[in-house]
């Protein structure tokens, strides 16, 4: 029970920290806001640029379609020996009706633009998938399935993939950098604003080391100023990244409605949201606690 | 059994360097002395003499070169450092400057010394009064503290020290930046605490304090060296600077 009466002076001084100092704080969870949107950003663009890959099925690096009225027996024959081979992950056959499915998908579901095409006359093909490590033997695979008596045409994404999955590890580098030198911006505001807050209020530190304030009740209400700070930081850059989203989002899609038909852009997931907000306040907790640490147990 | 005892304690600080090696400047050399439970010790000694110093010492704040210091039987400089505020919260502590929180009002300076024990609001409250009460202000005073006169700002203080109960209160030039009159009047206040039953320990080079107090125990501090301990020679009822006493030592010393 103590120990939550504790806790509620805390976080009330904590509160009452920041409101003394609101311009302080405000250039702080401002500054926060920019670096956290910079690292939203990233992390919204290397997000989409995923799914738009996916959605261009360059995660599929050979596509076989069969000629017209091949039994099912020849076409599961088919596809059982090519999934024997070593550098395939497995085969999967697409049937006429799956593919119509697909295209009505892909022209972002407007029945209208198909009307009157028949499942029949697209081709069941089979997709092979390989792990990118076989990426690289991809169009000797195609070449070896053209050559077969039921294959019509093959398809071999195998360079696409190889661009792609580049392309997504330059991201990823991307944002894993962006989130290092966030961090570390983050931690250098927090820090200095929590170092301003515990030189203001050193006499306050001092009296309570005197009355027997154990280090984490010194400290406690610095931390929960950097806990708001970085949280509040965070949220702050998602909401205005949501809303710049929401105000890119209709333009990138009209000008690139081919890129984007199969499935088009989307913003981050709640977790999502949610744990950018934790970063934020996690480093806001870190940067509180080295400016206040060595100072309070001095 | 003595509530504050010192045996054989140096303490020096680092006085940066001469001559290639660290200098070093002793505060303390080889003190011993034992205040009695409920006691009215006065500390006295010229400036530097290593008065606060010894306070720092029994809060903890400095760690002693060689010897022990026992708080109510326990070996404070054993503790570990986690259980330093434990400690202080049963050492209670004024000071020349009173360190009050300059915006906060009186109630609120005494009721910091009670959240730290994790007490709900309403007992803070209450016992943060009752402190108040007991050093004769008036609780509802809404004044800050930077508002308040330099007696009512030493009482904040007292209230703020007793509030937790501590067995022992220090006092480190309780009287430093006050008229004689209210210096009396906090002289006053700090020997009935006395009487009330928590050991009082007051550090001061005042002439006055030592005209008008009457303490059950003093020590004399010359050049971090403990020169005179009354408990060793009976009760002394009033000192006068210059006053000439026997020290523990044989020697005569004089209080200065």
């Amino acid at each position: 029970m103590r120990a939550l009466h504790s806790i509620r002076y805390v976080t009330q001084r904590g509160v009452r920290g920041m409101v003394q100092a609101p311009l302080v704080q405000l250039l702080a969870v401002a500054t926060i806001a920019v670096c956290m949107l910079l690292l939203g950003t990233v992390l919204l663009v290397w997000q989409n640029a995923r799914s738009i890959a996916d959605s261009w099925g360059v995660d599929v690096p050979v596509t076989a379609y069969l000629v017209d009225d091949v039994s099912t027996e020849r076409i599961t024959a088919l596809a059982e020996r090519v999934a024997a081979l070593p550098q395939v992950e497995r085969v999967d056959i697409v049937s006429a009706e799956q593919a119509m499915t697909r295209l009505v998908e892909g022209l972002g579901n407007d029945p209208s633009l198909v009307a009157g095409l028949e499942p029949a006359v697209l081709p069941v093909s089979l997709e092979v998938i390989m792990p990118p490590s076989e990426a690289a033997t991809a169009d000797a695979l195609a070449l070896a399935l053209a050559d077969e008596p039921d294959v019509d045409e093959v398809v071999a994404a195998g360079a696409w993939v190889s661009r792609s999955e580049a392309l997504m590890e330059t991201l990823r580098s991307i944002a894993i950098g962006a989130a290092a030198l966030v961090g570390f911006a983050c931690l250098t505001i927090v820090w200095s604003t929590i170092r301003l807050a515990v030189y203001a209020r050193r006499a306050e530190i001092e009296i309570l080391r005197l009355v027997g304030g154990t280090p984490s009740f010194v400290h406690g209400p610095f931390v929960v100023e950097g806990f708001v700070q970085g949280a509040l930081g965070a949220a702050l850059a998602v909401a205005l990244l949501y809303f710049g989203f929401d105000a890119v989002e209709p333009l990138l899609a009209d000008a690139f409605a081919l890129a984007f038909a199969a499935g088009g852009l989307h913003f981050l997931a709640p977790t999502e949201c949610a744990a950018v907000v934790g970063f934020g306040a996690a480093l806001g907790v870190l940067g509180s606690r080295a400016a206040v640490g060595r100072y309070v147990e001095s | 059994m003595p509530i504050l005892e010192f045996a054989g304690v140096t303490m020096s600080y680092g006085a940066g360097y001469s001559g290639g090696a660290r200098a070093r400047v002793t505060a303390l050399q080889d003190v011993s002395f034992a205040a009695a439970e409920g006691a009215f010790v006065v500390l006295t000694g010229a400036s530097g003499a290593g008065k606060s110093t010894l306070l720092k010492l029994v809060l903890a704040s400095e760690r002693p070169d060689a010897g022990t210091i026992r708080v109510a039987d326990r070996d404070i400089h054993r503790l570990r450092k986690s259980s330093i505020p434990y400690l202080r919260r049963n050492v209670g502590a004024v000071f020349q400057d009173f360190k009050l929180l300059p915006d906060a009002n009186a109630l609120e300076n005494v009721a910091i010394a009670l959240q730290v024990l994790g007490l709900r609001p309403g007992e803070v409250d209450a016992r943060a009064r009752k402190a108040l009460r007991d050093v004769e202000l008036d609780p509802s005073m809404r004044r800050s503290s930077r508002c308040l006169s330099g007696g009512e700002q030493q009482r904040v203080a007292i209230a703020r020290a007793l509030a937790g109960d501590p067995a022992i209160l220090l006092a480190d030039e309780p009287t430093g930046n006050l008229d004689p009159r209210l210096s009396r009047e906090i002289l006053d206040l700090l020997q009935t605490v006395c009487a009330r039953g928590t050991t009082v320990l007051i550090a001061t080079h005042d002439p006055l304090v030592l005209e008008h107090a009457t303490p059950s125990q003093m020590l004399t501090l010359s050049a971090g060296r403990l020169v005179a301990d009354t408990a060793a020679v009976g009760h002394v009822r009033a000192y006068e600077v210059g006053t000439e006493f026997t020290t523990t030592n044989g020697e005569l010393g004089a209080v200065a």
